[in-house]
């Protein structure tokens, strides 16, 4: 296993490097959107929380 | 006398907050569960893309194939197909003693893609996947050619990219293996693989992120493990026999010989679930048997934090009991509840809310987050996800969260069927609140018991979703841990595939 597997045509006809780049970098950019999701969540639970306090308990 | 009356009353109160702390042990799993989600945020920093790099060592790809004509042609010509140098790929195909057009179809298979699809035969089958898995093992190890192997099932189908994805993780010299995102494929999906495809979300995209986090994996998905050359040589060569969690074995060995497990859950692959209870419980009964001996055997491990790997660490042991020891806390938190509602209705009526208002945070956390980390799976999958815990639990999450409304609306319910809301009335439903943790797991049981009898079997599906199937899962987990007491038979029960996985 070497660095020449950068140059490595794949099926779109783009090397192994391009490819590498932009999809490190979607991957990337999705685990920092599942960041943004959990604080998400984590503001759902308080507004229920806060809903429940004001109006129904 | 004083003393003695002392000495009692003593008793009584620790009695009684001994039966709050068991009670509170139901809240335990889903407490530990939302802390598990809570670290996946963190995968955004400690996830393993800054080691990646292109890798494209030749794989060799070990297919286990027991009677799988339907599906292995398909699933041959897909990995065919990889966006992957095509002389980097072979496939070994173990014909497990197969009865039906198996070997015909993998020979014919052969025949067009020569020295790149192989059939290998074993004479005796029926053993398990692991003796299959070895047989090709043995073969594959004694030839240089392999630098990475890969294993999967013969119905798995892999996203062109996929394998390229776990690849990349082997630019890192401390990386032993590698897994994938495995995700419910058939179409059109039925009501239990919808139920299957958002537990996928909950125990593979969103656990195993956490547990990447941690340093710690759990399991290799059994359709998606890759692993090095050097880790199988490390792990003796042969994967273990003498259980039936093979994978999970295989994933602890790995990383107790001081190689790390990578979780990729952007390389995704679709598998076929069981479609009706009878082939979950006996494809979760297998795991859950597997994981009963995985925990036997490693009991020198479990929380004692060690330099070389992340499973002796208190949060992976945490998670790992929770799941484990999981029917066992609802049974003991509802007999708990049970028996407070006779000795001291006011602090049972204390212990209930505190006990579900937990339990509701944690369903309201894990459930919203869960649906917005695979937003395609939540399409299909909400109603599941809604219902996970059974319809009687979400009424009494309801009923913790909105009491006011709740109770207006039992009310209504009440004078709607002309039962008059008198004392015995309301504390026979109390009771029966109390005592439905346990009873979840029963009546799942139930929705088994009449999926086998013809006339009764339309009554399967609703008891489901009436019991959750959460407790579903956990009935079968109490069921492993019978038979694992009871050292029952170790069986290979198979899970039947049809070839309904697609790609979306």
């Amino acid at each position: 296993m070497s660095a020449d597997h950068l140059l490595i045509r794949l099926a779109d006809g783009r090397t192994a490097g391009e490819v590498h780049d932009e999809e490190v970098a979607a991957d990337q950019r999705l685990e920092w959107g599942l960041l943004v999701k959990e604080i998400i969540s984590i503001c759902i639970v308080v507004a229920v929380l806060v809903v429940r306090h004001l109006w129904f308990v | 006398m004083s003393t003695l009356r002392e000495v009692a009353e003593m008793a009584d109160v620790l009695g009684r907050w001994t039966l709050v702390v068991l009670v509170m042990l139901g809240a335990v799993p889903l407490a530990a569960a939302s802390y598990q989600f809570a670290t996946i945020g963190m995968h955004a920093f400690r996830n393993h893309y800054d080691k990646v790099e292109p890798r494209f060592p030749r794989v060799a790809i070990l297919i286990p194939a027991w009677n799988e004509a339907a599906v292995i042609g398909m699933s041959i010509d897909r990995l065919l197909e990889l966006d992957y140098p095509p002389d980097r790929l072979r496939l070994y195909v173990v014909d497990d003693a197969s009865t039906d057009k198996t070997p015909d179809v993998v020979i014919a298979k052969g025949k067009e893609n020569p020295g790149r699809v192989l059939h290998l035969r074993r004479d005796k089958g029926g053993e398990g996947k692991a003796h299959t898995l070895n047989h090709g093992l043995v073969q594959i190890l004694a030839d240089d050619w392999m630098e990475a192997l890969l294993i999967m099932d013969a119905d798995v189908v892999y996203e062109p990219n996929s394998l390229r994805k776990m690849t990349r993780h082997f630019a890192d010299p401390e990386v032993g293996a590698v897994t994938a995102y495995i995700k419910e494929g058939s179409r059109p999906p039925n009501w239990m693989k919808r139920f299957v495809g958002y537990e996928y979300i909950t125990a593979q995209a969103a656990a195993r992120r956490s547990q990447n986090v941690l340093g710690a994996m759990a399991c290799l998905a059994g359709g998606a493990q890759l692993h090095t050359r050097a880790n199988l040589e490390a792990i003796g060569g042969q994967i273990d026999t003498s259980s039936l969690a093979e994978d999970t074995f295989t994933t602890f060995k790995t990383q107790l010989a001081g190689n790390r497990v990578v979780f990729d859950g952007n390389a995704t692959v679709w598998a076929e679930e069981p479609d009706n209870i009878d082939g979950l419980w006996k494809q979760r009964l297998r795991w859950g048997r597997g994981n009963v001996q995985v925990s036997f055997r490693y009991k020198h491990m479990w929380f004692r934090p060690s330099p070389d790997h992340g499973l002796g660490s208190y949060s992976f042991g945490l998670f790992w009991f929770c799941l484990f020891l999981l029917p066992i806390f609802m049974i003991v938190a509802s007999a708990s509840l049970v028996a407070l509602f006779f000795i001291d209705f006011p602090l049972s009526w204390a212990a209930f809310k505190m006990l579900w208002i937990t339990n509701a945070i944690g369903y309201i956390f894990i459930t919203s987050f869960t649906l917005m980390i695979d937003p395609e799976t939540a399409r299909n999958t909400w109603r599941e996800a809604v219902t996970f815990p059974g319809l009687i639990s979400l009424a009494i999450i309801h009923y913790t969260l909105f009491p006011r409304f709740f109770k207006w609306a039992l009310l209504e319910v009440l004078e709607l069927v002309h039962i008059p809301a008198s004392g015995p009335v309301l504390r026979s439903i109390i009771l029966f609140i109390y005592f439905w943790l346990a009873a979840s797991m029963l009546v799942a049981w139930a929705a088994k018991v009449v999926e086998s009898r013809r006339r009764l079997r339309w009554l399967s599906p609703p008891l489901v979703y009436i019991s959750g199937y959460g407790p579903l899962l956990c009935a079968i987990m109490f069921s492993s841990h019978i038979k694992e007491a009871r050292g029952a038979e170790m069986t290979w029960d198979k899970t039947e595939k049809t070839a309904k996985v697609a790609m979306p």
